[in-house]
């Protein structure tokens, strides 16, 4: 008797540390897909592209940072998703899925930010997506570079043909972080568990409000006016897509 | 017999049951940080990173390691050398990997818990993010972060030390930042003359004291007390080096008129810091006061405090130099508290040599 009561004990003492794995309730959830295109065709590393200035480029790396994600939902109700940071890798198709836990409500549109809010970009170091150790981040101009392209183009005159422009900047006439905002109107109805394709369309990088010429700027390493102008240009990336995939 | 088995088994289950959740229950001891009479609170968040012996030690042991540093050469200890009060000694710039040069004198590194930016041009907003730049800079330890925390995870003895002082499994740069700032934060100078003057503990001699006025009156608008320095990034009319080009403060805030603008250095161990300026063009503390009272005409940009010079007489260099030496804090400089523990050792031993062999 003495020893099922030993037994017992040694059996609670097992609990704390199981309780750890313990799942969490699996609320609702939206997921979103992120699919690059470049202009009217699909994205693919192996390809070049053509710019606004006539220039042909090859992309190897395209990385940027989604955060602060909100919705609000077709009852004008607005709910913000707590610490949603995402490091989206063009190259990781695992990095391009997210999941945001909702309501089980009709969604009008989905917020977010395309960087890093200003007061994570000085919060220390932090973890996961956000660790300086991911290379998006300065360390001798504190700061994450919130989206980094780079890849390689005939008309730089970089060694190798190289282009590389690493956009940061979050404070006073140095912040290049852009909130977006997307209407779901026109989506198709959203089936559990089927993915909103958040179409990302990285000629936009060079084709906008001020076209970029590699050229002229094969490279951006620091926030301040070609920084500003590359992500007024980036920021209409972003658009839902419609129609599903043929 | 069979039911002691039971009973050892279940035993052993909950221990591997507590260790696989990483739940060590090693106690840390708390430290607090000394915050001198009369001083402003720590700008640092002791709360984000509460200071443990522990952490410090372990951050001890980091601060003097080259593992740091892509070829195992260069240590934080290298450039932040305990008998120059933290700072480079003798070096115009300190050096770094591959027998190169870095673009700057390394600054004193004591009281760092009351600082809110960091670097000559202030680009560092946080502690932990600071040894992130040195790591990382091709000129000073040339490593990646990835790269310095494969190497740290490797080792089984690190991996130790930084689970048991911030419960970790595996070695991240968070830990990093906070176990180098906790040892950093420890670098507390407040024991100088100067201090034990101010405190009534002891008394200036009067070169030291006439030095004290002058200086009253003369640089405590830049470098006023406890810190003697106000933070700020001042134009002192140093022409930028033509091969180095720093532009100082220009190069994190982009704006024009902080061109050449540096942090104004702290005064704590000047004596011992040498040589001096942003770039350590200033061989001695002589050297310094010749720029500041020379009456030429200042490059534009010139801060107006300096911009027709200070007025100091031969007289009033000797004593305000009198002065300067009563803030160095011989209870920072060679304290086994901040040296490696290794040196300690050799020095214990070395010590030992000179006994009798009866002691």
């Amino acid at each position: 008797m003495r020893f099922a009561g030993t037994i017992f004990v040694l059996n609670l003492l097992l609990l704390p540390p199981m309780m750890g794995f313990k799942k969490q309730d699996a609320a609702h959830a939206l997921h979103i897909v992120v699919q690059p295109i470049c202009g009217n065709r699909p994205f693919s590393f192996d390809s070049s592209f053509v710019n606004a200035m006539g220039e042909t480029f090859q992309v190897s790396k395209c990385l940027f940072y989604l955060s602060n994600f909100s919705v609000t939902y077709t009852d004008g109700k607005k709910e913000k998703i707590p610490a949603s940071y995402f490091l989206i890798d063009l190259s990781d198709s695992r990095s391009c899925k997210i999941q945001l836990p909702v309501q089980n409500k009709k969604i009008q549109s989905i917020h977010f930010l395309l960087g890093i809010d200003s007061a994570t970009n000085v919060r220390g170091i932090q973890k996961g997506v956000l660790d300086p150790a991911r290379g998006m981040f300065w360390t001798w101009n504190t700061g994450y570079v919130m989206a980094k392209m780079e890849g390689t183009s005939t008309a730089s005159n970089m060694p190798g043909k190289k282009f590389s422009y690493h956009i940061g900047g979050y404070a006073g006439d140095q912040n290049v972080v852009k909130s977006i905002e997307l209407f779901l109107t026109g989506v198709k109805e959203i089936k559990k568990e089927q993915p909103i394709v958040l179409l990302a369309d990285v000629l936009h990088w060079f084709n906008g409000p001020s076209n970029l010429s590699i050229a002229q700027q094969p490279n951006c390493h620091s926030p301040g006016e070609l920084a500003q102008r590359i992500a007024e240009n980036y920021q209409s990336m972003f658009s839902i897509q419609t129609t599903p995939n043929p | 017999m069979k039911r002691m088995n039971l009973v050892l088994l279940l035993i052993i289950g909950t221990c591997i049951a507590w260790v696989k959740t990483g739940e060590w229950w090693i106690a840390t001891h708390p430290v607090k940080l000394t915050v001198p009479k009369g001083w402003p609170t720590p700008a640092y968040d002791f709360q984000e990173n509460p200071l443990t012996r522990e952490g410090i030690a372990l951050g001890k042991q980091l601060f003097y390691d080259p593992i740091l540093s892509k070829d195992g050469t260069i240590s934080c200890g290298s450039c932040h050398q305990s008998f120059a009060g933290f700072a480079t000694y003798d070096h115009p710039l300190s050096h770094g990997i591959n027998n190169g040069f870095t673009n700057r004198n390394a600054p004193g590194i004591v009281n760092m818990a009351w600082q809110k930016n960091f670097m000559l041009d202030g680009g560092i907003l946080h502690l932990d993010l600071q040894p992130l730049a040195p790591i990382t800079a091709e000129n000073e330890m040339g490593e990646t972060i990835s790269g310095v925390l494969e190497k740290l995870n490797k080792d089984a003895t690190y991996r130790k030390k930084f689970q048991v002082a911030f419960g970790v499994k595996t070695i991240s740069t968070a830990e990093l930042g906070k176990a180098l700032s906790q040892f950093v934060l420890s670098l507390v100078s407040y024991n100088s003359k100067y201090d034990r003057v101010m405190r009534g503990e002891a008394r200036f001699i009067l070169p030291e004291q006439l030095g004290y006025e002058i200086f009253q009156k003369k640089c405590v608008t830049c470098h006023p007390p406890p810190f003697f320095t106000d933070f700020s990034f001042r134009n002192a009319g140093l022409a930028a080096d033509e091969t180095l080009q720093d532009k100082g403060r220009m190069t994190i805030s982009g704006k024009k008129e902080d061109s050449l603008a540096f942090r104004v250095p702290s005064l704590r161990n000047v004596a011992l810091s040498f040589p001096y300026g942003h770039d350590g063009r200033f061989a001695t503390l002589q050297n310094v006061f010749e720029h500041y009272r020379n009456s030429r005409p200042r490059p534009a940009g010139t801060d107006p405090m300096l911009q027709n010079g200070i007025v100091l007489s031969n007289f009033e260099i000797g004593q305000l130099t009198a002065f300067l030496h009563t803030l160095t804090d011989s209870t920072i400089v060679n304290n086994p508290a901040f040296l490696p523990e290794e040196q300690n050792r050799r020095q214990k031993q070395e010590r030992d040599i000179h006994r009798n062999k009866g002691d």
